[in-house]
């Protein structure tokens, strides 16, 4: 047995003339947080799209914990255990953050087909909502129109649903950007202690950022991985300087 | 300005002494169209379910006013004549309203449960256009089947028979619909109250938020439109028992629009909005109706002033802090 959590096996998938992921593998290993960077329009979020299921492959596959999830729904694999955030904030607007959260339990639990519980008066489900609020630090905005919430506080609350679903492996797309410098911080600290629970798949632009979180590194151009390698062994990789750093440092 | 508790307290009272007051000043017709409100209510608290709360727009809702409607003048027109219903089958209708209203329901969800597999794939205008094209066939094949009176309708003569209560009482019928009205606005407070009721709200503004959390949003909105289906077929089946008749015109197109108009014009996802709007509604019908045959211009020009000034429907207007 390996103890990859997630692992991709050729998964490809092209948009008439732009192949935006093209026989990608990896592997995501128990409690390693795994960075996967490139230029914009590398294919990085579609590489996520394909892994939850919103976008279909050409071909290639897809194994959670050992079980092919390649050909399952979105809210399947969900279930299975993969949680995303969005690169684009995905929360419910109307809701207030807490009721975000609870939305997110209810989802884990399954039990959306109580309908007769009311679960403003659920204190069970209040307390572990709030548990997972003040892991990003938002308790104190529980109550408020999730709409109302600045750019970074969204980021947090989109954060916050991934964990409280508890889930096997965590995807991340670019879920500091535009963010702080404080905040930034606040959610690094975050993942290196999330990472225990489940593996990250961190899609992030922030060169320090990525040397000071990341496990291993999967660089992405064309829809091609062209290496993963630990922080060190990137750093040194003469193809990596060219293709990505050299434009950046 | 009040909490919006406060006003449907209000307007349930004010509904529960009309019929006692038409009583006392001898006004029976009071009482039927009062009648008529709280059933249109009901019909369309069924559509804002999942109007409101779901944010799916069925302009096909006389399908199940319909369906409800036609399925209770035809079990009654059966018992009525003694007729056996099928060639092969020895039932010939009943005129227990019990029994009717629970076949009513049966069919209705079930029709919806068909109607909702199909047309719940789309969304947006092709969702209107598909839920108004199935209201449509059965609206077609209503006329077209001469058994049950075709263009001409069904009557029924007699109401159905109630347990110890007689029905052809106007005040004793018209609590029977307002029982019902109380039964439905507690089923859906309590559901929209619940988890099922957050994860449908949910799929109102984003799904792939509800994908994400591991829940598939067409089991969501298509359980909601079984149970608006059932909800507004119950209200056909009390209309055809109000009015002993029933015909095609319950399966119209304009049958769709009334419905949804009153939910629009009360206010969408408010529960009481849809009481207010049948009440307005009724009040437009009734005053401008006299004045000219055409008096849906009129409220023609009120939605669109609706639209433009007061988008949350008339219970806004009376609301202190109404949302937007
Ligand atoms: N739905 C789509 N239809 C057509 N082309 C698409 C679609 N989605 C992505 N692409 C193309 O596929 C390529 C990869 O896009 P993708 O969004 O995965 O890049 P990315 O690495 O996430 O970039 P960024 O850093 O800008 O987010 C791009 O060339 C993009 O234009
Ligand atoms: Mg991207």
């Amino acid at each position: 047995m390996t103890n990859s959590i997630l692992k991709i096996d050729n998964l490809s998938k092209g948009f008439h003339a732009v192949r935006a992921c093209e026989n990608i593998s990896l592997e995501i290993n128990k409690n390693e947080v795994h960075a996967l960077i490139g230029p914009n329009g590398a294919g990085k979020s579609t590489l996520i799209k394909l892994i939850t299921g919103f976008l279909e492959q050409e071909y290639g596959k897809i194994f959670l914990d050992n079980q092919e999830i390649s050909f399952l729904t979105p809210e399947e694999r969900a279930q299975k255990g993969i949680a995303r955030s969005f690169q684009v904030s995905s929360i419910i607007n109307n809701f207030s953050v807490v009721q975000n959260i609870k939305l997110a339990l209810i989802g884990k639990n399954k039990n959306y087909l109580d309908f007769l519980t009311n679960i403003n008066l659920n204190k069970k489900l209040l307390k572990e909502a709030f548990y997972y609020l003040e892991e990003v630090g938002l308790n104190k905005k529980a109550n408020e129109l999730a709409s109302s919430l600045s750019h970074g506080e969204k980021r947090k609350l989109e954060i916050c649903i991934a964990i409280s679903m508890a889930p096997k492996i965590f995807l991340f797309d670019e879920p500091m950007a535009g963010l702080d410098g404080e905040s930034s911080e606040l959610i690094l600290q975050l993942f290196k202690k999330i990472k225990k629970r489940a593996p990250i798949l961190l899609i992030e632009h922030d060169m320090d950022t990525v040397f000071s979180l990341a496990d291993r590194v999967s660089v992405l151009d064309y829809g091609k991985v062209i290496v993963t390698g630990t922080v060190s062994e990137i750093k040194k990789n003469k193809t990596v300087k060219k293709v990505y750093l050299g434009t950046e440092h | 300005m009040i909490k919006e508790e406060k006003l449907n307290l209000i307007i349930l009272l004010v509904l529960f002494v009309i019929p006692f007051l038409a009583y006392l000043f001898n006004e029976p017709y009071l009482t039927t169209l009062t009648t008529k409100i709280v059933i249109l209510s009901i019909a369309g608290i069924g559509l804002n379910f999942i109007l409101g709360y779901g944010g799916l727009v069925s302009f096909g809702h006389a399908a199940f006013f319909g369906i409800g409607g036609y399925v209770t003048g035809i079990l009654a027109s059966h018992a009525q004549n003694s007729e056996q219903m099928f060639f092969f089958l020895q039932f010939d209708g009943s005129n227990q309203i019990l029994f009717i209203w629970l076949i009513s329901i049966i069919i209705c969800s079930f029709i919806a449960l068909l109607i909702g597999y199909f047309s719940l794939r789309t969304s947006g205008v092709y969702f209107i256009m598909i839920t108004l094209a199935f209201a449509q066939m059965l609206y077609y094949f209503s006329i077209s089947w001469p058994a049950y009176g075709g263009e001409d309708g069904l009557s029924i003569y007699v109401r159905n028979v109630f347990p110890f209560f007689n029905t052809m009482n106007p005040i004793n019928f018209y609590f029977i619909c307002f029982t019902w009205l109380l039964i439905f606005l507690t089923i859906l407070k309590i559901i929209l109250n619940s988890s099922f009721g957050l994860v449908l709200k949910a799929c109102k503004e984003n799904e792939e938020r509800v994908k994400s959390i591991g829940i598939n949003p067409f089991n969501i909105k298509l359980i909601s439109f079984v149970f608006s289906g059932a909800i507004t077929g119950l209200a056909g089946s009390l209309y055809t028992d109000l009015n002993r008749f029933v015909s095609p015109s319950v399966l119209s197109w304009q049958m769709s629009g009334e419905i949804m108009v009153l939910v629009i014009l009360g206010g969408v996802a408010r529960l009481y909005g849809p009481i207010l709007g049948a009440v307005f509604y009724i009040i437009l019908e009734q005053t401008l109706g006299g004045v000219s045959e055409n008096w849906q211009f009129w409220l023609g020009l009120i939605i669109i002033l609706e639209v433009l000034y007061a988008r949350a429907g008339i219970m806004s207007l009376f609301l202190k802090d109404s949302k937007s």
